[in-house]
């Protein structure tokens, strides 16, 4: 009996196994209209190619950074750093990255370039603060003629207003090979041609839409964490006394729950303290269902010192302090150490108007743990959760993950099963 | 028929014997179990369907109670719009509550009311929108309930029906089957097959929408089987919510419901297969093992058969040549003549016995068959057979076909068994008698018929006239070997051999054979 066993062994084993497509093409819905890739694309499909297209002089990894262009950085001073430079790394044209290309990327962050060197840079810093979040924003690009080259995996070749193809600049067996983004005028647009087989994905839903995906067949939705977090400021004008005992009273878990459109909360919610008497306080948010929910919830949770809710007057986040005492906005957290950008005294983005010396001095020094500190003991503002990142891809895209800065950082890894 | 056809019948006999009964009855029994699997398939779905239409529903009128109580709680206190504000982050799934005062109507209101409806919900009446998608493609529903403590005043929710269509997505029964609900006019609203959503968005009709608008009407009208979405056939069972218009079908793939009966199918076939095989595999080898007993037998019989013939007939032969042995033994001249006669018919008798067993000994199935005009062959055999006539007192004849007759024959083995026939005719006529050969046509056959006035075969004996060692002529010249080789040549010709005969009217014998168009 076991010869006859032999014949079918032997033709399983023959049998060759179903190959991944070589040339697989990968067609992302992106609600937007189609503009032009460059290395400062903020929205829209050339925001998302600029992941794919360009690379940032130093990006997060977990417990801390990496380099595709940086052997090696250090700090000469408050504000003066030392940049050591690779070798060997070359644009998508075959052209070789040189120190001026870095030294542009740099520049293009406000960063100042002190002396450019074969072997590296020397540049200082506009204020005293780290220089790797200006580092990890800053995008290594050389413009060619009209348009933008990058180091990244993949090349704009084609440009139009129907789409944006980029292609893998060396094709990598069992990965996606081209990606087109196909612009959508409406989100309701691109989940239909997602639901009708038209497009490979889309990169990034409304979490409430992903309800409708739940289950198709060939479709896998994608979760992740955006590099945003809802944060509720506490307006400076409050006392630090002040600041420090609502702090314990924000009811965090009720906030995030309210985002989630979820009921809350379990018996496992953290304890939450009683705010201090005092005035009710007036709670701002951005015009956005979101964060109406958000300072809803924040309201009901401080319970007599919760006061008026009224949406922003307009997106001008830089007024808010006068009207309001509290604010449920939206701030980025990715990469480490970018929340300084919001803290520190005159920053760019610092609209609380907030003004801490301890921290700017730790800032200056580089003691994370100082810095830390002086936040603790003269708190800015309380983070709540980080936004959810929702998008729906392909389902023989086996790895797929969105990424928690650039939404499609890991594309390239991607791979595509038979 | 050959030994390998008889056992071929055999094995075809036993074979339907054993398998055909087991067909029929297996074949009622799946049929039966068939049409049950059918029928409680569809009972299952409609039964789902019913339950999940009875849950939306439920979910429906809860979300209606909680809105009345919010009503009833807040909608009258003077700080209405900051509790009802709360609520809404309470009850995320009232979504956006609004509150309506007697005064203008809030510029943010539902979307899907007009203000006539928003009027009569503030005068006291509970109204509520179709379900619509909101700005964000959720799906929603408007409903105001009024304030009962304060007149003029009404609470209305945007009820969020996201767990509508997480519900109906969660619905699956057996690997495939799903659910999906439609509104009052046949709209698509949720759906658990992932091929079909894009019409809730588009609100695109899908091909079940007449089978809806009739379950909204009669749940129990409404198709049961019809080709889903993905084109195969599915069953379905329907349920309809009266006080909404909604209907909810539950359709599974019917290849899968009726798996059950489809296996026993399958099963009814292998075996069905298998007891055919083994019927045929015995019955080849008891066929074989029984028809090799019988020839054995048969070859001892023929033998017998032979053997008494020819100690009959050569004995005779015997007799006469002992006889003419002792007339030539008394040595008178006067014996000379009887003696010669005596010894020129018996050779002639003798060769005429070793004429038949040399044509039982040759091989016809490979005849060599050429075109042959049957008129001028019945010409050509019967001035063979003249001479043998003359003797014997009988007049030949032949009458010719009207148009000619033209067939594919072997002429010498033709001619042999023709001229058995001739001979037989002849001496079975009386001196000064006739014998006709005729040619004739038979529609597709052509024939030659050899008619004689004898005395006849008695009607008994004709149906074996046609078997070795039968000759009707026990003169101990024949040794019943002629007919027998007849009928074998002209089988082997693709034609066969009849005879008729009415006793003391003579014979017909009639060799048919296949038509030929004359050649060119």
């Amino acid at each position: 009996m076991r010869w006859l066993l032999l014949p079918l062994l032997g033709a399983a084993l023959g049998c060759p196994k179903p190959a991944p497509p070589a040339d697989f093409t990968l067609r992302l819905g992106v609600i937007g209209e189609v503009g032009p890739v460059a290395p400062d694309a903020q929205s829209g499909a050339a925001a998302l190619a600029t992941d794919l297209v360009f690379e940032s002089v130093i990006r997060p990894v977990p417990g801390g950074w990496d380099s595709r262009f940086l052997r090696r950085w250090e700090r000469l001073g408050p504000r003066r750093w030392r940049l050591e430079l690779k070798e060997g790394v070359r644009f998508s044209d075959g052209s070789v990255v040189g120190p001026g290309d870095v030294a542009e990327a740099v520049r293009r962050r406000a960063v100042r370039v002190v002396s450019t060197a074969a072997a590296g840079l020397e540049v200082e810093t506009p204020a005293a603060s780290p220089l790797e979040t200006q580092l990890a924003l800053a995008i290594v690009a050389k413009q060619v003629g009209e348009r933008w080259v990058g180091t990244g995996p993949f090349s704009v070749t084609g440009q139009a207003p129907g789409g944006l193809v980029l292609t893998r600049v060396e094709a990598v067996p069992g990965r996606i090979h081209r990606v087109e983004l196909i612009p959508c005028a409406t989100g309701r647009e691109a989940l239909v041609r997602l639901l009708r087989g038209e497009l490979g994905g889309i990169p990034s839903l409304d979490p409430a839409n992903a309800e409708l995906l739940d289950g198709v067949p060939k479709l896998r939705i994608l979760r992740g964490n955006a590099p945003h977090a809802i944060a509720i400021m506490l307006n400076p004008r409050l006392s630090a006394a002040e600041r420090r005992a609502l702090v314990p009273a924000v009811p965090v878990a009720e906030i995030a729950a309210a985002i989630r459109r979820e009921p809350c909360c379990g018996e496992g919610s953290p304890p939450r303290l009683v705010p201090p008497p005092g005035v009710p306080l007036r709670i701002g948010y951005p015009r956005s269902l979101v964060f109406r929910r958000a300072a809803l919830a924040l309201r009901q949770g401080l319970g007599a010192r919760g006061g008026d809710v009224r949406p922003l007057g307009t997106y001008d986040l830089a007024g808010w302090s006068k009207d309001f005492d509290l604010l449920a906005t939206s701030i980025l957290v990715r990469p480490p150490g970018i929340v300084a950008n919001y803290l520190r005294t005159g920053a760019d983005w610092n609209f609380t108007g907030y003004s801490n010396a301890v921290y700017d001095a730790a800032l200056a020094s580089g003691d994370e743990a100082a810095a830390s500190e002086a936040l603790a003991e003269d708190p800015p503002m309380v983070i709540v959760a980080r936004r959810e990142r929702v998008g729906a891809v392909d389902a023989r895209l086996a790895n797929a993950r969105l990424g928690d800065w650039g939404i499609l950082e890991t594309l390239p890894e991607w791979e595509v099963s038979p | 028929m050959n030994r390998a056809q008889v056992a071929a019948r055999l094995v075809v006999l036993v074979a339907l014997a054993g398998v055909v009964p087991l067909l029929g009855i297996g074949s009622v029994a799946v049929e039966t179990l068939r049409r049950r699997s059918e029928a409680a398939a569809r009972e299952t779905l409609s039964l789902v369907a019913r339950q999940a239409a009875a849950r939306i529903g439920g979910y429906l009128a809860a979300q209606r109670e909680a809105l009345r109580a919010v009503a009833t709680a807040a909608g009258g206190a003077d700080d209405a719009e900051l509790r009802l504000e709360d609520v809404a982050i309470d009850a995320p799934s009232l979504g956006r509550l609004t509150l309506l005062d007697p005064g203008p109507l809030p510029a943010q209101r539902p979307a899907a009311l007009d203000a006539q409806a928003l009027d009569r919900a503030r005068s006291g009446v509970e109204v509520t929108s179709e379900i619509y998608l909101d700005e964000g493609s959720a799906p929603a529903l408007d409903l105001c309930v009024p304030v009962r403590s304060r007149p003029g005043r009404a609470v209305c929710a945007q009820l969020d029906l996201f767990e509508l269509w997480r519900f109906v997505q969660r619905i699956k029964v057996g690997e495939s089957g799903y659910a999906l609900a439609f509104d009052r006019s046949g709209g698509l609203i949720a759906s658990g097959a992932g091929a079909l959503r894009a019409a809730i968005l588009t609100g695109e009709p899908v091909p079940e929408r007449d089978a809806a608008l009739q379950a909204s009407a009669d749940p129990g009208a409404a198709p049961t089987r019809y080709p889903g979405p993905l084109g195969e056939e599915v069953l379905a069972g329907w349920a309809a919510l009266p006080e909404r218009g909604w209907t909810v079908v539950v359709e599974q793939p019917a290849a899968e419901a009726l798996r059950a009966a489809r296996t026993a199918q399958l099963v009814l076939a292998a075996v069905s297969l298998l007891a055919l095989g083994l019927s045929v595999l015995v019955g080849v080898r008891q066929s074989r093992r029984v028809l090799a007993d019988l020839e054995v037998e048969e070859r001892w019989r023929t033998a017998g058969r032979i053997a008494a013939g020819i100690t009959h007939d050569l004995g005779h032969r015997v007799a006469i040549l002992q006889q003419t042995a002792g007339m030539a033994e008394t040595g008178e001249a006067g014996y000379l003549p009887r003696i010669a006669d005596n010894l020129r018919s018996e050779v002639a008798t003798l060769r005429k016995f070793v004429a038949d067993f040399a044509d039982l000994s040759r091989d016809v199935r490979s005849v060599e068959r050429l075109p042959l005009d049957l008129d001028a062959f019945a010409e050509s055999v019967r001035r063979t057979a003249e001479p043998h006539a003359e003797k014997l007192g009988v007049r030949l004849a032949v009458q010719h076909s009207a148009s000619g007759a033209w067939v594919m024959a072997d002429r010498y083995l033709l001619e042999r068994a023709t001229l058995n026939l001739l001979s037989n005719a002849i001496e079975a006529s009386v001196r000064g008698g006739e014998v006709r050969v005729e040619v004739e046509t038979h529609g597709a056959e052509v024939g030659l018929a050899i008619v004689d006035r004898g005395a006849g075969i008695p009607a008994e004996r004709l149906p074996r006239i046609f078997d070795a060692f039968a000759s009707t002529k026990r003169t101990g010249a024949h040794v019943g070997l002629g007919l027998p080789n007849v009928k074998r040549i002209v089988e082997a010709h693709g034609g066969r051999v009849t005879a008729e005969s009415r006793s003391g009217a003579g014979c017909t014998f009639r060799i048919l054979l296949e038509h030929l168009e004359k050649p060119v």
